[in-house]
């Protein structure tokens, strides 16, 4: 009887250790696939943000009609816009829009994006708008419709002007008094 | 006696009634027992209208490169010391900014500079060097069959102060804000 327990007692230390062999043989596996896998597939290069991403052209951009407009002479290294627009522009909450008119003539020789602002806050902007083209309409931005009141606002229409070829932004940016009809 | 007052009030009213002119229907004629008719020519004066403000401003830059030059010293054996021979300075290269008015209203253009650079300032000028400081200009509206250079105006900016330590493609923006003139 004694023996019979003692063997019983036998048996279940080698299974304990069997399986903690087990557990220390998966665990090493791991830590070994883990290690292969560090060394040689994962990627280790680090994202570069580029000094001038590629920027869309806006979408809504429709081309000026009998624009025969001269370019505007600028000095070598420099850069010229012409800066045409209605001081009156409308905001539509129902329809998330604003409607205004703002031209980039062929006079210009960069491309602009504007933003509508109303007391700092972003109502709306564009993409980039080439030579030669206006805009009627933009969308509000996101959060916005929330924030406005219908009513009038004194807000500033900003023009940022970018190099064609480089992408660059211009030193010079524009800002313009712009009155805004907010409507349901 | 009574018929013959009767007959000459009636022979007077009849006689003032020939000369009397008779009123048309329409409201602007009038025809005289002479057979003329006279048309009253009726002018309406309606003062205009609020015309929406069309701003068309040109706005051109230069390269707006800007370069610091550290001061030059010399060693001067009998004071054992550097001396400066040549002071610090930034010198600019294509520092002008120009707006030409064609709005259908008169417009200033304010200027300020954004420093992207500790301790680096500008100021804007009235001339490409040594000029005296100006922030604002003021045109006129454009006029038809004036010329263009009529309501064109200019101003220079330079750095001055701060320094950098090397090259940077952002030391700061130039901001030209436009807005309607005041008569």
């Amino acid at each position: 009887m004694v023996e019979r327990s003692m063997n019983l007692n036998s048996i279940e230390k080698k299974w304990k250790q069997n399986r903690l062999n087990i557990i220390l043989s998966i665990g090493i596996v791991i830590c070994v696939g883990v290690t292969v896998w560090a060394l040689l597939f994962r990627d280790t290069q680090t994202n570069v943000a580029p000094d001038y991403p590629p920027q869309k052209i806006e979408a809504g951009q429709i081309p000026l009609e009998d624009d025969n407009s001269d370019k505007i002479d600028s000095p070598e290294g420099g850069g010229a816009i012409n800066v045409t627009f209605d001081k009156e522009a409308t905001v539509r909450l129902s329809e998330e829009k604003i409607t205004l008119y703002y031209a980039n003539p062929n006079a210009s020789n960069q491309n602009v994006a504007i933003v509508v602002m109303i007391e700092n806050v972003i109502v709306a902007q564009s993409d980039l708008i080439t030579p030669g083209n206006m805009i009627t309409e933009l969308m509000l931005t996101d959060d916005v419709i929330s924030r406005l009141q219908e009513g009038r606002y004194d807000a500033t229409l900003v023009v940022k002007a970018y190099e064609p070829n480089s992408g660059e932004k211009a030193m010079v940016d524009t800002e313009c008094e712009l009155t805004v009809t907010v409507k349901w | 006696m009574k018929k013959k007052m009767m007959k000459l009030v009636l022979t007077m009213v009849v006689t003032a009634a020939m000369s009397m002119t008779t009123f048309a229907a329409e409201g602007n004629k009038t025809v005289t027992n002479e057979g003329n008719t006279n048309i009253t020519v009726v002018g309406k004066y309606q003062a205009e209208g609020d015309k929406t403000d069309v701003y068309s401003v040109d706005i051109a830059w230069g390269a707006m490169e800007f370069t610091y030059s550290e001061a030059n010293t010399k060693w001067n054996p009998e004071e054992h010391r550097e001396v400066e021979t040549e002071k610090a300075n930034w010198t600019a290269t294509g520092n002008a900014i120009t707006v030409t008015n064609h709005s259908n209203v008169g417009i200033t253009a304010s200027f300020t500079f954004a420093s992207n650079v500790d301790g680096v300032k500008g100021e804007f000028y009235d001339a490409a060097a040594n000029g005296n400081k100006k922030t604002t200009i003021s045109l006129d509206r454009a006029e038809e069959g004036s010329q263009l250079d009529s309501r064109e105006d200019s101003v220079y900016f330079n750095i001055t102060e701060g320094k950098i330590n090397q090259a940077t493609n952002n030391l700061g923006s130039i901001t030209v804000s436009i807005a309607k003139k005041v008569q």
